[in-house]
């Protein structure tokens, strides 16, 4: 059956078995604009702070990833924020104990009825979603 | 296999010369349409085409994280990951004054 699966930043970044394995099983796969927004403060960042040869891998990286997501027919939605859905995340923060993004993307899941997520973040054991790793 | 170009009128609709035959299936695969008589046909070549779409995405996945072992990335736990997106915020905010 196929599913739909969110898509951690952390996991652009580590196991590319667990990656393969459920782009075999055809899957489709979904991030949200915090995703993008983290993956690219990620390599930002490491292109700032390493030496020559390093950054022109993750500069590599940053260059690739649109054509990533488009080559892995990923979707990119946008989570929609208003005054009641903000202080539903500060809801969640308060409750589990995690960050904005985290909030953010469990609130974009909850909406789009969304149940499994790709990630090595500890943190997604809080909410009662699937995690896969 | 011979690809023919086809008139579509202005209600959207294209004639096909497939005497006898009283319905086909249409599959659409976003602008691309598959007609057949024999649905069975048509699933075999959408099996054909996800494999092959599958393959693609292997490969594309392959292409990265061979840059990520390049980089040695995967070693990094995730705690490092958030630590360095707040460090890069921290570093915005710092430079807008």
């Amino acid at each position: 059956m196929v599913e739909r699966i969110f898509i951690d930043s952390n996991a652009f970044f580590k196991r590319k078995e667990k990656f393969m394995e459920i782009i075999s099983k055809g899957h489709s796969l979904v991030i949200n604009n915090i995703v993008v927004y983290e993956v690219i403060k990620v390599l930002d960042e490491l292109i700032s702070e390493s030496n020559d040869k390093k950054a022109k891998l993750y500069k590599m990286l940053k260059e690739r990833f649109p054509k990533l997501l488009k080559d892995l027919d990923i979707e990119i939605k946008c989570t929609n924020l208003d005054n009641e859905r903000l202080l539903m995340c500060y809801e969640i923060m308060k409750n589990k104990n995690v960050d904005i993004g985290d909030a953010i993307i469990y609130l974009f899941m909850v909406d789009n009825k969304i149940q499994k997520i790709l990630s090595y973040d500890d943190d997604w054991r809080k909410f009662d979603i699937e995690i896969i790793r | 296999m011979l690809i023919e170009k086809r008139r579509v009128d202005n209600r959207g609709r294209i004639l096909l010369p497939l005497r006898g035959i009283k319905e086909v299936f249409v599959c659409s695969l976003g602008r691309t349409y598959i007609i057949s008589e024999d649905k069975g046909e048509i699933d075999r070549i959408i099996s054909i085409l996800n494999e092959k779409k599958i393959e693609e995405k292997k490969k594309a996945i392959k292409n990265w994280f061979a840059i990520i072992e390049a980089t040695e990335l995967e070693k990094m736990s995730v705690n490092d990951l958030n630590k360095i997106i707040v460090k890069s915020i921290k570093k915005e905010v710092e430079k807008s004054g």
